[in-house]
């Protein structure tokens, strides 16, 4: 659960460049529906990210992958060092098999390649945002 | 085991009821020499040529973009050893952007460099992409935004240059898609709508003047359709592109429509995963291109042919169960053949995973050869004329287009629609439609929402996964570093003056940016020239 009698809020990024919005908008609108505030992160780089979810207290980072990692894996750094790493980072795009493991171990909370149901995306972040993460073991 | 239930009604995947059966009596309004005609005759609906594939088979083209230069200049090799005819060139997303390397945005991202494209950045990148590449043997598709595509053109037109290729044995298109780079994939900072369209005027007057098989521009329904709007918006969306580009060069009072009507009619368009819709739209395209042009310029028909590139929808293959898209695939390139498309690009299977692996991509090339070379399919032209349901869909479809093209009017225009939002909210409409329908499980995926092997679990098969180079970013840096300190800067520092110069004016930009190209100015260079003199855009969907 978040924090008590407030909406679970979540910031919607896109760490790359490209300019795909369909994934990010149709979650943000999924979001919104299950009662969950949304802000827009636009492209941002991994510190913007991290500033952006601290100025507003976000509980949930919802990333938009479209490339490699070492964005998130900078994003995860920076968060930690700025002990903002309790908030829950989830991803999606079009993430290849063997890389939604290899994520997780980075310390993000959940992968969800194309397809994913978007009920299943709610439910996660519900279950999981506000709790205070035990740190992922992968941390080179 | 599915008990199957009769479905209350049956819909084509963009929403058309269906009967179950259609008959002489749904097509009896038809007139066959105004409506329909032969192929190669207005208003085209059975094809732009008379022969269609006996004379010629579509062109087999395959996106090939990411990695270094390098890595794309062996890709589009490899597909054209394989019977690629031509080259599809995507560039990296700083490259669209229009910025350096070195610029801050992209430096933070430096890993990302080479997912989507690689950076073409400068002629020297140019040249390493066409090295060995005989320039006149290759149809050159120079993708780009209305704001890019006269950089892209410029430094083509330096390596035939090079290559000692006269202009008149240059074969390409544009692309210069407002629907692309304004509603489907925008980023940040864009050359204004209104303004982007003088580039393209620009281009369209060169064009005509110099180019002779070239195509500037090529409406994109594709990347639209991936938004999840409908067959007909993404046509009519298309057409509304056409009209502000003609109504721009008409302005400028020195070409009539029959001067460049025939390097305008070219589109790119998805065929999506309802078989008999996308045949539909491809005809009803056909023929509306004709009655539009005809009704509302006065063009003479002759020039009217609209040909076609399909691409088949990326966002219709599945995550789950990849090797099943491989036949997914199949029906849409024999859709789009049925349909009469001049040239193909076929997804491949991992399309939901990544850039295509070597062995994705040549399936994909193979699938189209199949089809052109033991489906017997192209005997006949048009094979499906005729059909009381193909007949019924192509005129429902073109109706709803109408409707939409009417609507965008209403709004102003084109550039109106754009620019106000308009068009994004009506997107974003269809886009959560479609998208709710593929939730509720009404719209099915095999194997994905429907059908899966295992409830809930997971079980992907192993395929060989596109890894992009690792270094493609660090590799640009260098290039971009070196590139700066061995040209003549005083020669950039003079071509970008007199590129600004020019771009304040009313002259024609091509030239000017020509010599830029020459000069080794970079794209960010470019891309800061245009910031400076033009205004400036962010999309409403821009995330």
């Amino acid at each position: 659960m978040a924090k008590k009698d407030k909406p679970i809020k979540v910031l919607m990024a896109k760490t790359g460049l490209d300019g795909h919005w369909r994934g990010p908008m149709t979650v943000s609108m999924a979001l919104r529906d299950a009662g969950m505030e949304v802000v827009y992160g636009r492209q941002l780089t991994p510190r913007e990210i991290a500033e952006t979810a601290i100025q507003e207290d976000v509980d949930v980072i919802g990333l938009n992958v479209c490339g490699r990692y070492e964005t998130i894996a900078e994003l995860l750094r920076i968060l930690k060092e700025r002990q903002a790493d309790d908030k829950l980072v989830v991803a999606g795009g079009t993430i290849p098999p063997p890389d939604v493991k290899a994520l997780k171990e980075m310390g993000v909370a959940g992968v969800f390649p194309p397809g994913s149901s978007l009920e299943r995306i709610v439910q996660f972040i519900r279950e999981n945002a506000g709790r205070s993460k035990t740190k992922a073991s992968s941390a080179k | 085991m599915e008990t199957k239930k009769a479905a209350k009604e049956f819909k084509t995947a963009s929403g058309i009821p269906l009967k179950n059966v259609y008959t002489p009596e749904d097509v009896k309004d038809i007139d066959y020499s105004k409506d329909i005609g032969l192929p190669g005759q207005a208003p085209f609906t059975r094809g732009p040529y008379s022969n269609m594939y006996r004379d010629r088979l579509w062109r087999i083209r395959q996106l090939s973009g990411f990695g270094s230069v390098e890595d794309q200049r062996e890709r589009i090799k490899l597909a054209m050893k394989a019977g690629g005819a031509g080259v599809t060139l995507l560039s990296d997303f700083s490259t669209y952007c229009m910025l350096d390397i070195d610029n801050p945005k992209v430096m933070a991202r430096l890993e990302d460099v080479g997912q989507n494209g690689a950076p073409i950045n400068s002629l020297h990148d140019w040249e390493t992409l066409f090295d060995g590449i005989p320039l006149d043997q290759t149809y050159t598709a120079v993708l780009g935004t209305p704001q890019m595509t006269p950089w892209n053109l410029a430094c083509w037109l330096a390596i035939a240059d090079k290559q000692g290729v006269p202009y008149n044995k240059l074969a390409g298109t544009g692309q210069n898609c407002f629907n692309t780079a304004y509603v489907a994939a925008p980023h940040a900072d864009e050359v204004k709508p209104s303004s982007a369209l003088r580039l393209v005027g620009d281009i369209i007057e060169y064009s005509v003047a110099h180019l002779p098989h070239f195509v500037p521009v090529c409406y994109s329904g594709y990347n639209i359709r991936e938004c999840g709007i409908t067959a007909w918006e993404e046509i009519a969306a298309c057409f509304a592109n056409a009209i502000a580009i003609i109504d721009e060069v008409l302005s400028r009072g020195r070409l009539g429509i029959d001067d460049f009507a025939e390097g305008i009619s070219a589109i790119h368009l998805a065929a999506d995963r309802d078989f008999f819709e996308e045949i539909a739209k491809f005809r009803a395209a056909r023929r509306m291109w004709c009655r539009l042009l005809q009704d509302r310029y006065g063009a003479k028909a002759e020039n009217l042919k609209l040909r076609m590139h399909v691409h088949t929808l990326g966002s219709s293959l599945a995550y789950e169960e990849p090797l099943n898209n491989i036949a997914r695939v199949s029906y849409q390139v024999l859709a789009l053949a049925l349909g009469g498309a001049q040239s193909q690009n076929a997804s491949s299977y991992d399309e939901a995973m990544s850039a295509p692996s070597e062995q994705a991509a040549l399936i994909s090339i193979r699938t189209g050869q199949i089809h052109q070379y033991e489906s017997g399919i192209t005997s006949v032209a048009d094979p499906l004329g005729g059909s009381y349901l193909v007949e019924w869909l192509t005129n429902e479809v073109e109706k709803r287009a109408w409707d939409f093209l009417k609507k965008i009017d209403e709004q102003g225009g084109y550039i109106a629609a754009l620019e106000s939002g308009w068009l994004h909210r009506e997107f974003l409409r269809s886009l959560l439609d479609n998208e709710r329908k593929f939730q509720s499980g009404e719209k099915k995926m095999v194997g994905a929402n429907f059908l899966r092997k295992d409830d809930g679990e997971e079980e992907v098969l192993p395929v060989s996964c596109f890894r992009g180079n690792p270094k493609a970013g660090e590799i640009a840096l260098a290039e971009l570093l070196k590139l700066r300190q061995e040209r003549d800067n005083g020669r950039v520092k003079e071509a970008l003056d007199e590129l600004r110069t020019v771009c304040r004016s009313k002259d024609n930009v091509i030239p000017a940016i020509k010599k830029a190209a020459e000069a080794y100015c970079t794209i960010g260079e470019i891309g800061t020239v245009w910031r400076e003199v033009f205004p400036v855009w962010n999309s409403p969907y821009l995330l």
